[in-house]
């Protein structure tokens, strides 16, 4: 496929692709590097693509899963670099978390979940999607989608509870 | 499920408010008692007002502009850059080539080099689209042994393989020589520096990794071409006057001009000759690296046959704990004395079902096995106790196959009766131990396990203690492909009971499951690490009555063996639990028939027998199956094509069963005859690796009832040209 079709697709996903990687890691950096990793592996592979791929999802995909890397890096990164940035006071903050923090804290958390997991949390609950679109987009039953959701918004729940009262 | 329970599982339906008014109403009510209940409402709350939270954010447009605008230039820069292009598909092969610090040396010659000394840096997977390498490989794989030389920029190394014989066998010219020998589970290193040749001992299967690996190497070198899109052009020529195969295959990797040519032996399929070269920007030959490889009869059987001097300096390094070392001497001993006599052996399950009945002669040399599948019930075991009558019972059971080997201290003999009564005859396999049985049963298996003399440790836990036992413990290793996990870590814990004859009375094994059917597995992809053992067993087999022969050998009678097992019921992973029982009858006093132990009579006189190379029922039925798959104008998306075979089915449509699910025409005109049709729905397709989906489907009525599919179709395209997926297996 020709460059204009790679730079049409650029034109049509990029905001998409923008959103979910904020959504998820809650930091504007990190989620345009996110895109630039997304879409300049998609362009390095080109030549192999034949017109037939549903984009959007497997855009939904790929970012999901980038995403949470990221995350995982990041954590890692914090973990060497030992505390989080508000711990220097030695107290936690009276005031309710600002959402930056908040997601930073469910990225971490989303980042020990199964894949799939994770994948279908972020489609239902960030993203808004609804459970037939995202079967779709997955390609896997809608029960499959209600059972994943259900036990990732079940550990979720009680992970970053944890992890807030930290 | 009491009521706690059954409000505790419908919290997450309260908070997205997807209850009926009157559940609603149930959970408000418990609500406002349950502490436990209500805090977890409040967590599931937060988590929940977090992401309303979250789904408001998005990016503005200057975001939006600015990130483009990087893309495209990072783009245009790749463009004027191409060799950077491809270079992150190849980062973990030819990255490793190039950067590596023996990058003076000829590019195939570290690769192979690096896989034989041990340094795996072969990463990614390899997928079926190399369909020809893999029975190449699968070839290499058969013969006695490989013998490999590769020479590049002045350096030599020869390399052999035998699977037989598990022996690995890697030599620099000059330099360093390793012997693994997988059988007597040591690695003998030659320093030629020091002049000294160093033993150790290993329970690592280096074939199992290494080996395969190193055979793995001529499909990797075509996956990397193809994934970067790159030509593989295949001739046919001559190598030292033979007809042969020719791949070539060229590309820009790591900034290097790379040309690749393989040469196969067109008779035997195996591969021949490897020559690489690469050439920098300017066309110039930097390195040039050939491969050659022929497969002698016989070995080096040592490390001195290999080419270490006689007057080198032995050392032993014999790292195994001393503790189970001395743990382990009586139990050998009790190994290699047990008594000369027949035993049948019967595995039944929980509802007296008898699906394999095991035959078993042992006399202090040889062994006689015979595993006899067949399906009957546990009443029709004779009752009168003579082990006669048992005897024959065994034999005229109509077994649906038999496997049959003969062990003579020295080769094992194999020979299997199909479904069709035809005999195929295996060649003879070398095996100087008794630790490459590859069938169940028998007091060398059940009492006197053989992996229990491997590297091992003592340990003491609860049960040792309670019950006078000696508890052995043995790890393995996580197993890789590339990347990919195979096996995660296992332990077993054997425990030995020096009351009744050094026996091992109980085994527990634990180890993660992995998704049933898939092929080797990302380490992302998983919920615990590789190596992670978890605290639960999901085997335990138990001896639960004990026997003394005349002489007074203690011997299991009966054992009880539990089992979880995971299976993917198309809508998430379920387990199940099984227990069998398996009962041991033995007889010391009886007089061997004639010819028992002769590799000979293996077989029955007068048998069918399949010459090799000739096709079962069902080999033929699928290669008819494909041709038609590929030859169809028009093949169906994996959903539609199950729908179609259950249409078939309803129908008695045999032939079109047999296309839409190759080889099934060799069991479907007799399983089918009497079904009544059943109306189905179907789920959508799922990846269940990389050539593999599966369409879960349940019976209309059950899903109304249920919402759920509990059945499904695993499909591949594995042999067909055109990537077409068909039904492979399915419940």
């Amino acid at each position: 496929m020709a460059k204009k079709d790679f730079e049409a697709l650029i034109g049509d996903y990029s905001a998409q692709v923008l959103n979910t990687a904020m959504r998820i890691l809650g930091d504007t950096q990190k989620a345009q590097d996110v895109h630039q990793e997304v879409f300049l592996e998609i362009w390095r592979r080109w030549h192999r693509y034949d017109g037939r791929t549903n984009w959007k999802a497997y855009l939904y995909r790929t970012t999901v899963r980038k995403a949470i890397r990221f995350a995982k890096q990041s954590i890692t990164k914090r973990l060497l670099e030992q505390r989080p940035a508000y711990a220097d006071s030695g107290e936690k903050p009276d005031e309710p978390l600002r959402t930056a923090e908040l997601q930073q804290k469910l990225a971490g958390c989303l980042a020990r979940l199964p894949k799939r997991q994770a994948e279908v949390f972020v489609l239902s609950k960030m993203e808004g999607l609804k459970g037939e679109k995202i079967a779709e987009l997955l390609g896997c039953s809608q029960e499959t989608v209600r059972v994943h959701l259900h036990r990732a918004i079940k550990r979720l729940a009680r992970e970053l509870s944890d992890s807030l009262a930290e | 499920m009491n009521k706690h329970e059954r409000i505790n599982e419908l919290l997450v339906d309260f908070a997205l408010g997807d209850l009926s008014q009157q559940q609603e109403a149930e959970v408000k009510t418990h609500l406002a008692e349950c502490h436990q209940c209500s805090t977890e409402m409040k967590r599931l709350e937060e988590l929940l007002e977090c992401t309303e939270r979250i789904r408001e954010l998005s990016a503005d447009k200057r975001m939006c502009e600015s990130a483009k605008q990087a893309i495209l230039e990072t783009v245009e820069a790749e463009e004027m850059e191409p060799v950077r292009r491809t270079h992150i598909n190849v980062k973990h092969l030819w990255s490793a080539v190039v950067n590596s610090k023996m990058a003076k040396l000829a590019a195939a010659a570290v690769i192979i080099i690096a896989i034989l000394i041990g340094i795996n840096h072969l990463g990614g997977s390899i997928d079926g689209a190399t369909v020809a390498f893999a029975q190449i490989k699968e070839n290499m794989e058969k013969m006695a042994w490989m013998h490999v030389t590769v020479e590049g920029a002045g350096e030599k190394l020869e390399a052999w393989f035998s699977f037989e014989r598990r022996v690995m066998v890697s030599k620099r010219v000059p330099g360093e020589i390793r012997y693994h020998d997988g059988l007597k589970q040591t690695v003998q290193i030659y320093d030629p520096v020091a002049n000294t040749i160093t033993v150790s001992y290993t329970t690592a299967d280096a074939l199992a990794g290494m080996g395969r690996s190193a055979l793995d190497f001529p499909k990797s070198i075509l996956k990397l071409f193809d994934e970067a899109g790159q030509k593989i052009i295949q001739e046919t020529g001559k190598y030292e006057g033979k007809d042969s195969k020719i791949y070539k295959m060229s590309g820009f990797f790591g900034g290097m001009d790379m040309r690749v040519e393989m040469i196969v032996d067109i008779d035997k399929n195996v591969l021949l000759f490897i020559n690489q070269k690469a050439f920098d920007e300017t066309g110039t030959l930097k390195i040039e690296a050939n491969g050659y490889f022929d497969y002698p009869e016989n070995g080096p059987n040592d490390i001195y046959q290999a080419g270490a001097p006689p007057d080198a300096q032995v050392k032993i390094i014999d790292d195994r704990d001393p503790e189970f070392l001395e743990a382990i001497k009586p139990y050998r001993a009790a190994r290699e004395n047990l008594p000369q006599c027949v035993v049948v052996e019967t595995e039944a399950d929980e509802r007296g079902a008898i699906r394999t009945i095991c035959v078993v002669y042992n006399d202090s040399i040889n062994e006689r096995f015979e595993r006899i599948e067949t399906n009957v019930t546990s009443d029709s075991i004779p009752s009168d106790e003579s082990f006669q009558s048992l005897l024959t019972w065994a034999s005229d059971i109509g077994a649906n196959s038999i496997w049959a080997q003969l062990y003579d201290g020295e080769y094992i003999y194999r020979a299997r009766r199909d479904y069709e009564d035809f005999w195929s005859i295996k060649e003879k396999e070398y095996s100087p131990k008794r630790n490459h049985r590859s069938y169940n049963g028998g007091l060398a298996d059940r009492g006197w396990p053989e992996h229990v003399m491997y590297k091992g440790k003592v340990i003491e836990n609860n049960y040792s203690t309670e019950n006078g036992l000696i508890c052995i413990e043995k790890q393995n290793e996580p197993l890789y492909e590339g990347k990919k996990l195979r096996y995660p870590a296992e332990k077993t814990l054997y425990y030995i009971d020096p009351q009744r004859g050094y026996m091992c009375v109980r085994k527990e094994q634990f180890q993660h499951h992995l998704p049933p059917y898939e092929d080797p597995v990302d380490v992302e992809d998983l919920d615990f690490a590789p190596d992670d053992i978890p605290a639960e067993p999901y085997s335990i087999t138990e001896v639960v009555e004990f026997g003394q022969t005349d002489a007074g050998q203690w011997y299991p009678k009966r054992l009880q063996q539990w089992s979880r097992k995971c299976f993917d019921q198309g809508y998430g992973w379920e387990t199940s639990e099984e227990t069998k029982t398996i009962t041991l009858y033995l007889e010391t006093n009886l007089d061997f028939p004639d010819g028992i132990f002769d590799p000979n009579g293996l077989v029955p006189t007068g048998a069918k027998i399949r010459k090799e190379g000739e096709k079962t029922s069902f080999e033929k039925h699928f290669e008819q199956a494909i041709a038609i798959v590929d030859s169809r104008e028009h093949w169906p998306e994996p959903r539609e094509l199950v729908s179609r075979y259950w249409q078939a089915r309803s129908a008695k449509d045999y032939d079109e069963m047999a296309i839409l699910w190759p080889g099934s025409a060799s069991w479907s005109h007799r399983h089918v005859e009497n079904e009544k049709p059943v109306e189905y729905v179907f789920g959508e397709t799922r990846k269940a690796g990389d050539n593999r989906v599966i369409v879960p489907y349940a019976a209309r009525s059950y899903y109304e009832e249920h919402g759920t599919y509990n059945l499904k179709m695993w499909l591949h395209n594995n042999r067909s040209t055109k990537g077409r997926y068909y039904i492979f297996s399915g419940n």
